[in-house]
This record gives C-alpha cells, structure tokens and sequence, in this order.
C-alpha cells in the first residue's frame, strides 16, 4: 500500500500536453483517433472545444492544454482525439481529450509511483492519482474521472472560472 | 378487421394468457399477491372490453370481478373447485374473444353471470359456520389478531387445515434473522398466519414468538418439520370436505391454443435501433454518391462509375422505403387516446354535476406511439380544465343565454410534418384582466410592465400562476398549466391559445408525427450551421436591413402589415454577426406568439435524426440536440421554444456581451 492508492501494476497510455507528459489509465481509454474537424457548440466555454460524429454519436471534445491552463491545442500532424470513458454520475459516458501527441503504452509498477506533490504543479491535485517515473522523466497519472467530472465540466458560462484559469 | 379491433385482441389475448398462469401459480399454491394479480387482470380486461363496447366480455369480467373481490376480502375461501370455476370463465372468456376475432356472434353470458352469482351465493353462505369464536382456540389469540390475520386463519380452517401455535424464544441479540430462518422453514410445512411476539415466561435476554400455522400435517409431522418441541396444537387437521358445486368443466367448450391475433408487440427501443442502423446506411449511400460523383470528374461518364450512381440511387430508394414502413411501425391512431380522454370526460362530466356534448373528430390521424403515450396526461389535464373551469353550470348557461348543454370539441388531423390537436370549449373563455391581476399579485410581472393582450393570456403558462387558489379566480385554466406547456415543448411541439371572454377557449397543440426522424431546414449564422425542425417554421422570407425597425428597443419588421419581432440567431448563440445587407427570416410560432429569427443563409431542407449532445452538455441553452448531414458534419437544433423565449424576455443585451470576452 501506498499514498497513491495504487497498488497493482497497471498498463498506461502517455500522451504529451506541450513539453509534459501525462498518463491515464489505460483501461480509461476506448480509442486514439486522429485530429478531425469539431464543431464549436455555442455559448459553452473555450475549453470545450466542440463534438465531433462518432459512429453516429455525438461527443465532445475537451482541449486539455486550455483545462490545464496552457495556450490552445494547435492542430497539428501529432495532434490526437483520446476517446475516453467517464464515470459520471453512475454512468459511463464517453469524451474526447485532445492531446499534442500520443507517446506510448506503459507498465507501472505501485513503487515506480510517488503520491501527488502539495506545490508545483499548475494542476490541481485532485486531477492526479500519482506521479510515475521513466527514463528521467516524470510522468503525471491523471485522475480522469476528477478532470472530467460534472463540476469542472459546468459549461455555464457565467461562472468563467475554468477558460481564465 | 378494423385495426381497434386488432388491438382489443392482442391485448385481450395478453391478459387472457396472464389470467391463466396467474390463477394455475394460485392453483399451486396460494398466495394473497397472486390473488390480487388475477383481480387486477380481470378488472383490466373489463375496463378494455368496455373500452371497445363488447357487452358481453365486460359483463362477464364484472362478475369474475365481484366473485374474485369476495375471495380477496375473505369472503368466500379459495378452494380447488373455485380455482376450477375460475379457470372454466377464462376459457369462456377466451371463447368470446375468438368470437370477435372472427367476427362471429358472440355468445350470450347472462348464464354464465347467473352462474358466478350462484357460485358466489353458495360459497358465502359456507363462510357463516367458520366463525372463530366456536373454534376453540384461546380468545386472548383472538383478540390480537389483524383482520387480515383472522381472514387468513378462516380459510386455514375452511380448508380443514390443523391450526398449531408455536412457542419460540430467542435471544434478545440475534432474534431476527433466527426468526427469518424458521420462517423459511415453516414455508414448507404450512402457511404462517401470525407472529405474535410476547414476554411471558421468558427469560431475561430473550424474546419468545408465538407463531400461528396452518397446516395440514398431524402434530408429530409439525414437530419434526419445524425442529421445535414447543407445539401446541389448537385444531387437529381433518381431510378436506368435498363439497362440490355443480361442476362446470364439463360445459366449458374445447379452447383452441391457437392465438386469433396476427399482431406482434415490439419494444419500442428496437424499432429506435433499426431507424438508427438505417441512418448509418444513408449516411453510407452518400459516401457512396460522393465516390461515384468523384470518378465522374476524374474519369468523365465511365460506365462503372454511372454504375455506381445509378445502384446508389435505387439504394436510397430502398432505404428510405425501409425508413418509413418502421416509421410506420411506430404509428397509432388516435382513436385510442380520444377513447381514454371520452372516460375522462364521462367522469369529470358526472362529478361536476356539468352536461356536455363531446364532438370528436379525427380518430383515424395518426401519432408516433412514443408521443401518444406522452401526450396523454397533457391532453386530460386541459380537458379536466375545459369541464371544470372552462364550461359552465347548467343555470348560468341558461341565464347567459347559452345552450343549457356544454360543448366540447376535441378534433387531430395532420398539418404536413406536424399534428395538430385542437382541444375547444364554448364556455367562460379566459378573462385577460383577471389573469394580469393574479400575475401581479403573484408577481410573476411587475405592475409597470406592459403586455399586449396575447402576452397576457400566454401568462397563463408561467409556472406559479397556476396554484390551485388561483383557479376559481381566474376563470378557469389552472392547475399546472406550465406543466402541460413544457411536456409538450419537450416533444418539440407547441401549445397556443384562442380565447375569446364569454364564449369559450381553443387550445391548440402543434406536435410533430414522430420524434425518431425530424424534417429541419438547415440554415447558416455567422459560418455556422443550425437545424430548424420545420413542424416550427410558419414560413420564410428575405428582407434588407434597412428594412429593420425598432420599436421600444426591440428589432421588429413589417411583414404583411403585421410587425414581427426579429430575433438575431447569432446573438442568442454568442456569435459574432456577419454583417450583410440582405438576411433570411424564418418565422417560427404558434399562433399569434411568433418571431422571426435572422439566419445569413437557408441552405436545405433535409430529414435529420436528432441526437442528443450527452451527459456533459444537456444544458446548453437554445440547442436541444445535435444532428449529422451528410458528409459526417454536425448541426446543432434550435430549442425554439427556448429561442421564443429568449425574443421574449428582456434580455440585457450589455450584460451577455460582456461575458464574451472571458
């Protein structure tokens, strides 16, 4: 047991948001797609970068770079659509995260991962199950049910406090 | 067969095989809720047949009704022969549902009514000597027994059952599920009448039960059943006497197995998976136009290439073929609500002591099955409203001149991709001065505000104005009309108004045929693309800017010698405007409530399946759903009655605009 809470090795897909590189678990994820044009619903904040057709489905799309308080996912050739399933109120929907560009899949051992540090992180720690570590480099897990949940989701605009952030 | 008739049968033939597996689980063994199924069942095919005015049916079901009521209240003790007797009406009940299957003439039942009557006589009068006082078994039992209980322990006796108390003593600690588990057990043995918890001669720490059964089995068995020693035994048990009322078996003819209906019932939700699997293959076909169209202008006319436009072609034919028979899978008539508001009005007629004429046209107008079901309590909401608010008594009829008898109209018929239902009344009407006052005073407006006449009316729908000490104030309509407005906006439909103060209300409900597949006009606003059903849209036009007037600080154009209030799209969706000189309106509304939203561009008309946009973005204001066309694009649909009221309420225009920029 540790602080993390993680205690099996478990196989996880990296993905870079600018020069970091972050996690999820692997079983989180349905599918990797390549960039296709999404379109914008209106009066919803920046973040929410629109939906795209998926198999006849609608689902949107969040820009994490802009949930993490980064500069717009520009699009490029790297540029992906991670498909990925939330457990949102006692149900499984499905969300598309945009990520620069999808690295690899990865096994992790509970030792290879430290608890979330308090400071230095522009990200919230409640978004992060636990930092892992691979050939230097740290690798932040994220807890994608938190990142995604209803709450920071809230696409009222009026509360403005997610797309300044 | 007239399709009411079909449905008679499916449904009856539903019930007729329920009854039978209810009252053969009864047969096996008795249970209170098994009896009470079977009662429900037989009161639902009485309420169906009465429905569809087969005499012979209802009359025959009130009867098993009445004798299954008295076995329900204990009454009459459930007996083999009376399960017999039971079964031997079903079959007759089937008969006569095969009758009128095949159109035959159906057989008299005065006898068989006769006979549940006697059946029902003889079998009370039985119920006289069971009673408990003279069995012997201790008053201070007695007394604490629930009707219920002592019903139950009555026919344990009628059916020559031994009666056996049994004296239990558990620890205080652990008694539950101890006393749950020798009660499973006792399940075999016996049925368990009451559980009697006591404290005498028990010791400290525990708690005794006294446990009345009914069983068939001799004392000794009871004691090596149960595994308990302390068994008193109040009644010994005695072979069942064997009284026989004249047995009908042998009347009762051979019943085919066979089913008489040709109907099949589908879940709704699998007729939704076909529509959406034949979405997919029409999205499929374009992609295969697009490919041939390509070849076209790579190649020219190359024969394999017109080939594949032309099976693309018959392709679509086909689909949309399929697309419509399951469309039409989903359909139902009307004639199956009207019957279900006639009941409704039947009764609220009888009790508000009220005579009214009730006129229905167009039972044969057809409605998605899906809306139907969700339409229904709408519609006996605003026929509740019409009789009890709407039509006069008989006195202050006379005295104002009127036909003594109310009229109520109830009238469906298709209007293109939309029905509508009119719902008409000739009585009080809504007075707009009362309903302007009791919003003030509920202050849903302020005094100040200015409001034409239709704006007042319309009031009417505000939720909150709708209480029930308002109703007897304003004239009539009241009870959750808000309600019945937002049911039916959620069905993409609308609700309008003529009233006239004196001489009656007009409802008209404007809603689409089916949900599952919606015709939307496709329209451009600032680069973007939007659907509007079209079951919404009155009718389009072109008009230049210069041509916008304001008025009281809202853009409003004269159409027709009639000024429409405008509604920029763009600016209920945030978006930047696109400047141009010339602008489509599309005029949507009901009624005399309408707006006329400003889009850049109308682009096509097309039959769109509308989508929701999911858990993450179900509360975006304006768009209630979102749509493919063709080439995998997505168009997001106007919530217009949300746009309605965007053009209506004062929206601050500074106030939006400065959120942009966040």
């Amino acid at each position: 047991m540790n602080a993390t809470g993680i205690t099996e090795t478990t196989q996880y897909l990296t993905f870079r948001l600018g020069d970091e590189v972050f996690a999820l678990d692997i079983s989180k994820v349905r599918e990797v797609l390549d960039f296709t044009s999404i379109t914008k619903v209106p009066r919803t904040p920046e973040f929410m970068r629109g939906v795209i057709n998926l198999r006849g489905n609608v689902v949107p799309v969040v820009d994490m770079r802009l949930k993490f308080g980064m500069t717009k996912t520009e699009n490029t050739v790297n540029t992906c659509i991670i498909i990925v399933e939330i457990y949102l109120d006692g149900e499984t929907t499905i969300l598309g995260a945009l990520s620069d560009s999808v690295q690899e899949v990865i096994d992790l051992e509970p030792g290879q991962i430290e608890p979330a540090p308090k400071i230095g992180t522009r990200l919230r720690t409640e978004f992060i199950k636990g930092m892992g570590k691979r050939d230097g480099q740290f690798i932040i897990i994220l807890d994608i049910d938190k990142v995604f949940s209803a709450d920071e989701l809230s696409i009222v605009k009026d509360t403005g406090e997610q797309a300044s952030a | 067969m007239k399709p009411s008739k079909k449905d008679f049968i499916a449904e009856a033939e539903e019930i007729i095989e329920e009854l039978g597996s209810l009252v053969l689980e009864l047969q096996e063994e008795f249970s209170p809720e098994t009896l009470n199924s079977v009662f429900r069942s037989v009161h639902t095919m009485k309420g169906l047949s009465g429905l569809f005015g087969i005499k012979e049916v209802t009359d025959l079901s009130h009867s098993l009704e009445s004798l299954l009521d008295d076995l329900r209240l204990g009454k009459i003790e459930i007996t083999g022969e009376i399960i017999d007797f039971i079964l031997s009406n079903i079959d007759i009940l089937k008969n006569l549902i095969d009758q009128v299957a095949e159109d035959h003439d159906i057989d008299d039942v005065s006898n068989d009514v006769r006979e549940i009557e006697k059946f029902r006589g003889v079998a009370g009068a039985k119920e006289k000597e069971s009673s408990l006082s003279t069995t012997g078994i201790s008053e201070s039992i007695l007394k604490v027994l629930s009707e219920y209980e002592e019903h139950r322990l009555k026919a344990n006796l009628g059916d020559g059952h031994g009666i056996y108390l049994l004296k239990t003593v558990f620890s205080l600690s652990d008694f539950a599920p101890q006393l749950e588990e020798l009660i499973k057990r006792l399940k075999d043995t016996g049925e368990l009448i009451a559980t009697l918890p006591t404290s005498q001669g028990v010791p400290d720490g525990s708690i005794g039960f006294n446990l009345l059964l009914g069983a068939s089995y001799p004392l000794e068995n009871i004691k090596s059943r149960t595994l308990l020693s302390d068994v008193e035994q109040l009644i010994s048990p005695k072979l069942s006497q064997a009284v026989t009322p004249e047995s009908k078996t042998s009347k009762a003819k051979e019943t085919s197995l066979k089913s008489a209906a040709t109907t099949v019932r589908v879940n709704i939700d699998k007729l939704d998976g076909i529509l959406n699997t034949i979405n997919e293959l029409m999205l499929l076909r374009s992609a295969l136009v697009r490919i041939s169209q390509e070849l076209t202008e790579s190649y020219g006319y190359a024969p394999l290439a017109v080939d594949l436009y032309k099976i693309s072609q018959s392709i679509d034919v086909k689909l949309r073929h399929l697309q419509h028979s399951v469309l039409d899978l989903r359909m139902v008539p009307f004639s199956h609500i009207f019957k279900k508001l006639a009941q409704v009005v039947r009764r609220y007629t009888r009790e508000a002591g009220k005579e009214i004429n009730l006129n229905i046209f167009g039972e044969d107008t057809e409605i998605d099955k899906q809306i139907a079901e969700e339409i229904i309590d709408p519609l006996v909401h605003l026929v509740r409203n019409s009789i009890d608010h709407g039509i006069e008594s008989k006195n202050e009829r006379t005295a104002l001149g009127k036909d003594p008898q109310g009229n109520l109209t109830l009238k469906a018929f298709s209007r293109g991709n939309s029905v509508v239902i009119e719902i008409q009344d000739d009585g009080a009407g809504i007075d707009p001065d009362k309903v302007l006052q009791k919003a003030v005073e509920k202050k849903i407006i302020s005094k100040e505000q200015v409001l034409d006449r239709n704006e007042i009316i319309n009031l009417i729908f505000a939720p909150g104005l709708s209480t029930k000490d308002g109703v007897s104030e304003i004239s009539g309509r009241g009870v959750g009309m808000d309600i019945v407005k937002e049911k039916i906006t959620s069905l993409g439909g609308f609700v309008g108004i003529e009233t006239e103060k004196g001489a009656g209300s007009k409802f008209i409900l404007t809603l689409p045929i089916t949900l599952a597949i919606v015709k939307a006009l496709i329209t451009e606003v600032s680069k973007r693309r939007f659907a509007v059903p079209l079951t919404s849209i009155e009718e389009t036009f072109i008009f230049t800017k210069e041509s916008v007037q304001t008025i009281e600080g809202r853009e409003v154009i004269e159409l027709r010698n009639e000024m429409l209030p405008l509604l920029r799209t763009s600016e209920a969706f945030d978006l930047e405007e696109d400047v141009r000189d010339e602008y489509y309106g599309v005029v949507v509304g009901v009624g005399q409530k309408r707006v006329g939203l400003v889009m850049d561009e109308l682009i096509e008309q097309t039959e769109i399946v509308i989508k929701p946009l999911g858990e993450h973005l179900k509360n975006i204001p304006c768009i209630s759903g979102a749509a493919e066309t063709g080439k995998y694009e997505i168009v997001f649909v106007m919530d217009i009655d949300a746009m309605m009221d965007e053009a209506f309420s004062k929206r601050k225009n500074n106030g939006s605009k400065g959120k942009k920029d966040v």
